[in-house]
């Protein structure tokens, strides 16, 4: 516990320097700026800004674009509560109190609730994250490439079964972004693969490039699809943002089962700040003595689902920091971002770069407490935003996206690629594919490739050293426990239902 | 025609043609074996089983029930397109204020409540403020004007 604290001061050292603040703000404010714009996801915004923090030292650049992620948490709910639209699709079960809260002239609570419980959950959170990376790191330090297949091999399974849509398609699109990351040189012969000899993609192809065409343009061309909808921003000004002592009586236990159901599914495989609002919505119903308040502005289903998805936004940093493993598609932009540094995610960057490790965590903290000033005085310039049409959004969205793909190798061929990606990604959505598995996928891809040829160059070919090492197999174990669960007739049922909401 | 899904059909003829394409790149290159794989066995692991999934997927398009083709919606894809490709063509001989003029103009195309007054003040803060950040500020390598 004192070796805790003792980091955790190195960490604040690192983080509370005016740069660091600076970047930590732009951060946490462009979070809530996309968060609030519904129609451009942290996914999107961080591959555009991946090429700017190039020129940023390492903390620094993971400071802001961690910043961006669990702000866009922040900016969501408050689309969500005043116009009855998600701003993230974190934020999709927020609408269904949180709006009739608003239109009860309840909006200040709402947002005071959701901005006071995601902070409480953030900072929880952080503090997990703090506690638990060090023993995480630790047993990672043992692992072998055998261990590393399976654990990438498990992540994957995960992130098929938490992902949205038909499982069959799911793994369809992992093996799609397996081996999209296999294009390039042979990491042994440096033999070029599936090039078409195209010498711009012959070291691969980019990772940005790729993020933006599939998130980026496919999003702009779905928003244009379903233009006709209406963004009547509540009338009127907000009054009273303070919450009664009644409402916050009633939210301190959601707010604490939504920490709790979040913090737990941030850490699994795929993507747990969309899927954690749901379970904690669930279960506040379920416990509610009256749960026909529900879905007519009950405040625990503000508290709760708030809470849950910021917690979760926090604790899926553990198995990148830790393990390197990216348990979800934002993560997946940020081994993106640690990789153009220099820095190789996993274990031993605790060891060897303390004071990044630990700074980025300080930092969480330090955002999480700038967004809650951010959100709630600020609140009125966000409604605001929220009245600049699409047609003017868009074309800077793609504006912003052709010139960063571009600098980042000042290659026209990449930016052509992000049209192909953009239309790739259009057709995923219009065939009920889901994207984020297939970026995921993309990001390992070449880890997995290399693990699973030293590990089997080690075993002289037979694969059963994957069975024979113990927490190999536990994580095998774990993967087809997963699948079976998955393909349960009365799970699937459920997790059909669970999903369908979202639509 | 009851029982068939044509967006599970074309969905899965996509990724059958996508593990196609990929054979055709990866059948010259070396194979190896389990104990030392070539360039060639990871590749041809993954789109044999984007094929067997692109099979699947479609086969099972032709039997089970679900939904069929969205339309899909060119009036607002074509432009967004094609103002990617001028970009991308223009950037490097034009320089930012063309290319992203020229971007945004013909990207609007694609917005279905068009006002172009609006559009053009807007398009010119726009390239402004872009040249203004990555350029003044970020320095990036970026010209500004076409180059003769």
């Amino acid at each position: 516990m004192d070796q805790v604290f003792s980091n955790l001061a190195l960490g604040f050292g690192a983080a509370v320097t005016p740069i660091n603040l600076g970047l930590c703000f732009i951060g946490a404010l462009v979070g809530t700026l996309i968060g609030v714009l519904p129609g451009l996801g942290p996914i999107a915004t961080i591959a555009i800004l991946l090429p700017i923090t190039f020129y940023l030292d390492p903390l620094g650049a993971l400071i802001m674009l961690a910043g961006i992620y669990y702000g866009a948490q922040y900016g969501g709910s408050t689309t969500a509560i005043l116009v009855n639209m998600p701003g993230e699709t974190s934020s999709v079960v927020t609408t269904l109190d949180g709006h009739q809260m608003a239109r009860q002239g309840r909006a200040g609570p709402a947002l005071a609730i959701a901005a006071l419980g995601s902070f409480f959950a953030g900072s929880v959170a952080t503090f997990l994250v703090a506690l638990f990376g060090p023993l995480l790191a630790g047993i990672a330090q043992k692992f072998g490439p055998a261990e590393y297949f399976s654990l990438m091999l498990t992540g994957l399974v995960g992130a098929t079964v938490l992902a949205s849509g038909s499982v069959v398609k799911a793994v369809a699109m992992i093996l799609v972004g397996l081996l999209l990351g296999s294009v390039g040189s042979d990491i042994e012969t440096g033999e070029p693969r599936m090039t078409f000899g195209i010498p711009q993609i012959a070291e691969g192809i980019n990772f940005t490039t790729l993020a933006v065409g599939l998130f980026g343009i496919a999003e702009i061309l779905r928003n244009l699809e379903k233009h006709a909808e209406d963004r009547s921003v509540l009338g009127g000004r907000i009054i009273g943002l303070m919450p009664t002592w009644r409402d916050i009586k009633q939210s301190a236990l959601p707010v604490l089962r939504g920490t709790g159901i979040g913090s737990v599914l941030g850490i699994l495989p795929g993507n747990g700040a969309v899927l954690a609002p749901y379970a904690s919505y669930t279960l506040e119903k379920k416990l509610s003595k009256t749960p026909s308040r529900f879905g007519k502005g009950a405040i625990e289903g503000v508290a709760g689902p708030e809470s849950a998805n910021n917690a979760g936004a926090q604790t899926s940093f553990i198995p990148l920091l830790t393990l390197g493993i990216p348990p979800n598609a934002v993560m997946a932009m940020m081994v993106g971002a640690m990789t153009m540094q220099g820095i190789i995610p996993g274990p031993t960057v605790m060891t060897e770069n303390p004071t990044l490790f630990w700074g980025m965590i300080a930092s969480m903290w330090i955002g999480n407490a700038m967004l809650v000033i951010i959100n709630l005085p600020l609140v009125g310039i966000w409604v605001r935003l929220l009245r600049v049409p699409y047609r003017l959004l868009f074309p800077a969205i793609l504006l912003f996206c052709c010139i960063g793909v571009y600098t980042i190798n000042s290659s026209h061929v990449d930016v052509l690629l992000v049209a192909l990606f953009g239309l790739v990604g259009y057709f995923l959505l219009k065939h009920g594919f889901e994207p984020a598995p297939l970026l995921l996928a993309f990001v390992l891809g070449p880890l997995l490739e290399e693990n699973l040829r030293r590990a089997l160059l080690i075993a002289r070919g037979d694969p059963a050293i994957f069975i024979t090492r113990p927490i190999s197999a536990f994580l095998l174990l774990v993967a087809v426990g997963l699948l079976a669960v998955v393909l349960l007739p009365s799970v699937r049922k459920r997790r059909e239902e669970v999903f369908h909401e979202e639509d | 025609m009851r029982g068939r899904s044509a967006q599970d059909l074309v969905g899965g003829l996509a990724l059958v043609a996508l593990s196609v394409l990929a054979f055709s790149q990866i059948s010259d290159l070396d194979m190896g074996r389990a104990a030392r794989m070539g360039p060639g066995y990871f590749p041809t692991l993954l789109a044999g089983g984007v094929g067997l999934f692109g099979v699947f997927i479609a086969g099972r398009g032709l039997i089970v029930a679900g939904p069929g083709l969205d339309s899909w919606g060119w009036r607002h894809l074509l432009p967004v397109i094609v103002a990617i490709i001028f970009f991308s063509f223009a950037i490097r001989p034009l320089g930012m204020v063309v290319a992203g003029t020229g971007i945004v103009l013909i990207g609007s195309f694609a917005a279905p409540d068009l006002r172009w007054r609006e559009t053009l003040l807007f398009g010119a803060g726009l390239v402004l403020f872009t040249v203004l950040l990555f350029k003044v500020a970020l320095n990036l390598p970026l010209a500004i004007w076409p180059r003769f």
